[in-house]
């Protein structure tokens, strides 16, 4: 975004509302013209009178070269602050210098003017606030020119020469001087409002961003709505229709098996079958889609007793099934305890049906250590699977078996691994055919992976 | 006209068919009165003798017109009806939708079984808890109390 160069009005009238620099600057600006005045005359001193050139008026002579290495320094762009202490030390030196020359002058009224002179001089070393500081620039302003006139025309009628040319020459300096002040003041001017721009600009960006942050969350609110309620009729009208089928194909099977014959039936069972399975999917897609849209609420959860459970769940499910499971004991993790379960039970399903075939099924589960974090797995000595295969199976309808070996939907092992890795962990699987599997996970190992979810679940009632 | 009887309010014409079957396989004798939206069921359950015939409402929560909360919100605001136990059966197993109905005041809150048997066996269950097991019509029960007073 390319920002447009302020123009001469505005720098002005940035610096104008800068009440501080610009009265002191201003007062600077007439010391400087005074002091051009002084110079001039000094030089004519020294050009015309060489004699008597050292005498009193050397510390002018001092501060007209004072007053050029200043000139060269204001050159330099400078600070708004910087100008202000340029303009200090000319009031200050000002003062010093014109006392003295007053005093060494002999006039009548050079004793005043010299303590005046060590009475500014002393009141502007004093750190006044901004309002008395200009003040005192001015009133010393209005001191030194009484005084450098009075000199001044001394001397101008010492040296016989026309009036005009040591004015013409005071002028041109006290110009040059006063524009350079003035173009220093506008440099800093320029600086300070390219600054002031600047951080307005910032502000304008923040405000802007923060409004595309709020319109960019309403609007992942909205489509966490819409996904909630797309997900919502999935649940109710792809499975109403379902229901029916199996319901129908049921009542059938009841009222009229009788007027089939196998065949007949069979194909109704067949029907309901597929419907239930079909059941089942649905379901454990929008347990998959749960998975994503809860928050994590993590507290101590019993890992050891979370293994337990699934266990007799699965037992129950299958009545005559004789399965030795092994779980290890008091395994404690800081987890979010429903989608902690969904995940086991998941786990403890695909070792349960894997192990199907075995004479002698057999699970272990429980958690080790590995290289400082702490590993949970699932063992089994079930049909395994080709390691070629460990990754592909946590992909959701990824599948390495037929229905007709063993049943599955291709969902179970994804949503273990959503659960896993919205938990900072990571899941992973080792198997060998004929021999058995085992799938590890890990919690905490990354941070948690859900803060797009923090604002979300709090607008919902 | 009938008294006792359930009534069913529930959109889907073939879930309707398949709970009434279910019903009517457990107890023959009961008497359904299947209305398709919830408007139908707080006409019929506000009308003149509609409450007292009632012996149980059974209703889905997604109908077309006025959904089950509506008619949830509304009986349970009626003095003459409050009391009339309402289950709902809802396809849905979200969470705030059963919050929500029990918020409303349902007296019980059950999922749709995916298979008919599991069906079969909840209804038995329902029809078992709230109008066999010897329950006097809460409605009458009170009136009867108010009498004895």
């Amino acid at each position: 975004m390319s920002r447009a160069e302020p123009t001469r009005d505005e720098i002005r009238e940035h610096v104008r509302r800068q009440r501080r620099p610009m009265l002191v600057a201003r007062a600077a600006g007439g010391v400087g013209i005074i002091l051009g005045g002084v110079v001039s005359f000094c030089l004519a001193k020294l050009l015309f009178e060489p004699a008597t050139a050292f005498s009193w008026y050397t510390p002018f002579l001092a501060l007209a070269l004072l007053q050029l290495a200043v000139l060269v320094y204001l050159r330099r762009p400078v600070s708004g602050l910087q100008v202000e202490r340029i303009a200090l030390f000319d009031v200050v030196a000002a003062c010093a210098v014109i006392s003295w020359g007053g005093a060494l002058s002999q006039r009548t009224h050079s004793s005043q003017l010299f303590l005046l002179g060590v009475c500014m001089s002393a009141a502007a070393l004093v750190p006044w606030g901004p309002r008395i500081q200009a003040l005192l620039a001015v009133t010393v302003l209005v001191a030194v020119q009484v005084n450098a006139f009075l000199v001044a025309g001394d001397f101008l009628s010492a040296l016989g020469f026309p009036t005009m040319v040591p004015m013409v020459i005071l002028l041109a300096t006290s110009i040059y001087i006063a524009d350079s002040l003035d173009r220093t003041r506008m440099a800093a001017g320029k600086e300070e409002l390219l600054r002031v721009r600047a951080e307005e600009e910032t502000r304008e960006l923040n405000k802007k961003l923060e409004e595309r942050v709020a319109e960019r969350t309403a609007e992942y609110h909205a489509v966490n709505r819409e996904l909630e309620a797309f997900t919502y009729s999935v649940a109710h009208d792809l499975r109403a229709p379902l229901r029916s089928m199996d319901g129908f194909a049921a009542a059938v099977l009841d009222d009229y098996g009788s007027a089939l014959d196998e065949t007949g039936r069979q194909f109704l069972r067949r029907i309901r079958g597929s419907a239930q399975k079909l059941g089942n999917l649905i379901d454990d897609l929008l347990k998959l889609a749960q998975v994503a849209r809860l928050r994590v609420e993590r507290r101590a959860v019993d890992l050891s007793a979370v293994f337990a459970d699934a266990v007799v769940k699965l037992e129950k499910l299958s009545g005559d099934r004789e399965v030795e499971v092994l779980v290890g004991e008091g395994i404690t993790v800081h987890a979010d305890a429903s989608l902690l379960r969904l995940a086991v039970e998941n786990l403890l399903a695909n070792a349960w049906k894997f192990t199907g075939n075995e004479d002698a099924p057999r699970i272990e589960c429980g958690a080790m250590e590995d290289a400082g974090r702490s590993v949970y797995f699932v063992r089994d000595n079930g049909v395994g699977f080709d390691d070629a295969y460990a990754e592909k199976i946590f992909k959701v309808f990824e599948r390495l078996h037929t229905d007709a070996q063993f049943e599955g939907t291709g969902v179970g092992l994804a949503t273990v691994r959503h659960v896993v890795e919205r938990h900072g962990g990571r899941v992973w699987a080792s198997g060998e055919t004929g021999v058995g599997a085992v799938f590890y996970f890990t919690l905490d190992e990354f941070g948690e992976a859900d803060e797009l979810d923090e604002g979300g679940d709090d607008v919902e009632v | 006209m009938e008294d006792n009887v359930i009534l069913l309010a529930e959109d889907d014409p073939n879930h309707a068919a398949l709970i009434q079957r279910c019903l009517l396989a457990h107890n023959p004798q009961c008497r359904i009165l299947h209305l398709s939206d919830g408007e139908q069921a707080i006409a019929f359950l506000l009308g003149e003798q509609g409450h007292r015939r009632t012996r149980l409402l059974l209703m889905d929560l997604r109908m077309p017109k006025c959904d089950g909360l509506e008619v949830l919100r509304q009986l349970k605001q009626q003095a003459g009806i409050k009391h009339l136990p309402v289950v709902i059966l809802s396809s849905s197993a979200a969470e705030r939708d059963l919050r929500q109905a029990y918020r409303y005041c349902a007296n019980s809150y059950l999922v749709k079984p995916h298979d008919l048997n599991s069906f079969q066996a909840l209804l038995s269950m329902i029809s078992q808890y709230w109008l066999e097991s010897n329950n006097p019509h809460p409605e009458l029960s009170a009136s009867a109390y108010q009498e004895a007073l």
